[in-house]
């Protein structure tokens, strides 16, 4: 098994940049996994913003305002008073809603307004505009009908308490969009296979058809049958070598999450993206031997693929033209076998849908690895 | 001497297409599939407003005061924001539209209890829809307080009738004030939030020029190339070399960054909003400590060919992830937790120069994001200057 050796050898010369390429997905997918991940409640239940006060008055009616806000929503301490800095974590989404409350508050309300920060015009910020308005709006309607501010501000809070006893229901049975932790982990952990594949499988094939071991492997007596086998034995293990550690990773930070019962399918879909992942490196190290130009045409086709495909940006955001262009994509396929797997029952998700996700993926595949042995075929003859 | 070794310097480099390939296209390529991804987010922040919320409303009477309240909320007036897209529908119709997702929730209101909201799921949209319900209830209950406590007072019905009524129509004015708070203003028109992405993506475009340094080290280095054996035993200064790499390094990545700063800004339509002088500053700064930082990893890692490509990537790629590449509010929560990490990150640094600048205007903010950059050329020359002139070989 000399090829299969050699291939291995020339692998494991690559173990440097699957390092970094495997910490980036540990580190940023499951950071991106668990700020997204949402569970399906079944009733309803007031989304809390994150909000940040920042009291420069001290007064009671301050006071008052902040604790009917701790009471309603999440309020952080973001370290810092400068409006500017507040301004710019607002914008990074550390926080949704910043209050400001000036000094002469509590003496003159209509006088020394708070002030507030956040993000452009969206539904967090109508909403705590809206709370803030409706708190003041009713301790001054009680001060007009004579009672103290301190008693103005209670009773406030008293309509307020009655008023979050609003009669919301959910309707149980609706088409709604809410994926969970694993969903987008192995969305992310797609980006990281194909990747490793593409520069590993790349960067070896384009070492085998180096000059020197090329020719060493053409005079042996190894038939062209035995070659080739041994070189695709060696692809397979090599590419196993890869996915290995990423289902471990997924499998230890997916622990406790609702969808771990899906845990095998995911599973086996990022086993079928490994295909077209294969075919893309067989592909790229057709086109170019130079180490550096496989990692450059690597990283720009997967990245690419992983911004039109849905693994960066959710699908529901893309516009259907680029939606249209990412279906000549396999990890398009993959992020569609997974949306079918997030959404579906566990005893569901084995139907005609899956089987066209992943038939696709392995098309790709064929398609991938036909176009890769076209193309070197038309370079041997040049 | 020096002129030569420039002209030569940049011929090396025009000839190697797969950098001028990793140095233009690469980023040209990202920015469009960046573009692709959430390019229209990015235009549907600048445009700001919030689209309206479409809702049902299944009401029994249609000049119920709740009903008129959801109406007056999804007109489309220029003095206000219209906050709901209205569909007057049966209880039926209005649950088939909510499974089927083009409402976000239904109002009902029979009259006589309090109204009632229906939604699909648990989000901030059907939160606000859940508040509009609350300050409903609200005013009408504080509006009952008051005037019920205006009409005990009162000698005779209607006497307390008139004191409700006035006192209603007191409270009912306060409550509909909605001024109580207002905004912060920093800057017209500022950018985009999202166009961080771009900012990071600029960043990492400049770094990955640390993979020129390395063929140009490549050329000069005894233990790296027989060209670098011959050029260290000649009497070439090397520091006229170093510095002729670096010259043309920065101004065939300054070419680079200018296609790509135009490409976004102009072929995207994704403005930076900030004077284009300012942009081309901080951006082939940027490009300098790429360079500069791959002379220093050069220097450092030796003859090994696998370490020549995996720091310089690696480098890259942590410093452009932390600056916000890959995970939005990385660098904000840095800058919360450890804000030192955030002065020495290049990308992190460049990639806030030009997010202070599009959000609040050219300032001191920028200046010091600048002069940092500046601190890091000079330390990467100065590191790199100590090591080759140190440098000698017991055998090669």
């Amino acid at each position: 098994m000399t090829i299969f050796r050699v291939f291995m050898k020339l692998f494991s010369r690559s173990w440097k940049v699957l390092l970094i390429y495997l910490l980036i997905f540990v580190g940023a997918g499951t950071m991106m996994a668990s700020s997204n991940a949402r569970t399906m409640e079944e009733s309803f239940q007031d989304r809390r913003v994150t909000a940040v006060v920042v009291d420069h008055d001290g007064s009671q009616l301050s006071k008052a305002l902040r604790d009917y806000l701790v009471d309603t929503q999440n309020l952080v301490d973001l370290k810092t008073e400068d409006p500017r800095r507040l301004n710019d974590y607002v914008r990074a989404q550390l926080a949704d809603y910043v209050v400001i409350i000036p000094q002469g508050f509590g003496e003159d309300p209509d006088k020394d307004k708070p002030q507030y920060i956040s993000a452009g015009t969206s539904a967090a910020a109508a909403l705590m505009t809206g709370k803030l308005n409706t708190f003041l709006a009713d301790v001054k309607a009680y001060e007009a009908a004579g009672l103290s501010r301190q008693a103005a501000a209670r009773k406030a809070v008293q309509a307020l308490e009655k008023a979050a006893g609003a009669k919301v229901e959910m309707l149980s049975s609706a088409n709604t969009v809410s994926r969970g932790y694993h969903y987008y982990l192995f969305n992310f952990a797609a980006y990281g296979v194909l990747m490793m594949l593409c520069e590993a499988i790349g960067m070896t094939m384009a070492g085998l058809r180096g000059e020197e071991v090329s020719r060493r492997i053409n005079i042996s007596s190894y038939s062209f049958s035995r070659r080739n086998m041994e070189t695709v034995l060696a692809i397979l293990a090599a590419a196993l070598l890869i996915l290995v550690p990423f289902f471990i990773v997924c499998a230890a930070a997916g622990r406790g999450y609702s969808d771990t019962d899906k845990l095998g399918y995911y599973m086996l879909n990022l086993f079928l993206i490994m295909f077209p992942g294969i075919g893309l490196g067989y592909l790229i190290s057709s086109i170019s031997i130079n180490g550096s130009l496989v990692s450059i045409l690597s990283n720009s086709v997967v990245l690419a693929m992983c911004f039109i495909s849905g693994v960066i940006t959710p699908m529901e955001f893309l516009s259907p033209a680029t939606r249209r262009l990412a279906s000549f994509a396999p990890l398009y396929w993959f992020v569609k076998g997974n949306e079918l797997i997030d959404r579906s029952p566990a005893a569901q998700i084995l139907g005609s849908e899956f089987l066209t996700s992943a038939g696709m993926q392995l098309l790709f595949a064929v398609i991938l690895v036909a176009a890769g042995m076209i193309v070197s075929r038309v370079r041997e003859r040049a | 001497m020096f002129l030569h070794l420039l002209i030569y310097k940049f011929r090396q480099i025009l000839r190697t297409r797969w950098v001028l390939g990793w140095t233009l296209l690469f980023p040209l390529i990202l920015a469009t599939a960046f573009y692709a991804g959430f390019g229209s987010i990015i235009k549907e922040e600048s445009a700001g407003g919030m689209d309206p919320v479409p809702v049902a409303l299944a009401s029994q009477d249609a000049d119920s005061p709740f009903s008129q309240m959801i109406r007056e909320l999804s007109k489309k007036d220029a003095g206000q924001d219209q906050i709901f897209e209205l569909t007057a529908a049966d209880d039926q119709q209005a649950r088939a539209l909510l499974e089927d997702g083009r409402v976000t929730g239904i109002y009902y209101d029979n009259g006589e209890e309090d109204p009632g909201l229906t939604v699909a799921e648990t989000g901030m949209n059907q939160t606000m829809l859940s508040e509009f319900l609350k300050i409903y209830i609200n005013n009408y209950t504080v509006i009952k307080e008051n005037a019920e406590a205006a009409a005990e007072g009162a000698a005779d019905p209607r006497q307390a009738g008139r004191l409700a009524q006035e006192m209603a129509e007191k409270t009912q004015q306060i409550l509909s004030e909605e001024d109580a708070v207002e905004p912060v203003k920093f800057r017209e028109d500022p950018i985009a939030p999202d166009m961080q992405f771009f900012f990071a993506l600029i960043a990492m475009a400049s770094l990955f020029s640390s993979w020129m340094s390395t063929i140009f080290m490549e050329s000069i280095s005894a233990d790296k190339s027989a060209q670098g054996l011959r050029f260290e035993c000649s009497p070439a200064s090397k520091f006229q070399a170093v510095a002729a790499s670096a010259i043309s390094g920065i101004i065939i990545q300054f070419a680079a960054n200018l296609v790509l700063v135009l490409y976004i800004e102009h072929v995207l339509g994704l403005p930076f909003g900030t004077p284009f002088p300012f942009v081309l500053l901080v951006t082939t700064l940027g490009g300098g400590v790429g360079i500069c930082s791959g002379m220093v990893i050069s220097c450092i890692t030796g003859s090994s060919e696998s370490l020549n490509v995996a720091i310089p990537l690696a480098f890259t790629m942590i410093c452009s992830f932390l600056s916000g590449l890959m995970v939005s509010g990385i660098r904000e929560t840095i800058e919360l937790h450890a804000p030192v990490i955030n002065r020495i990150n290049p990308a992190a640094v460049l990639s806030d120069a030009l997010c202070q600048a599009g959000t609040y205007g050219v300032d001191s903010r920028y200046w010091t994001d600048v002069l940092i950059l500046v601190i890091m050329v000079a330390v990467c020359l100065v590191l790199t200057s100590i090591r080759l002139s140190r440098r000698n070989y017991d055998n090669i």
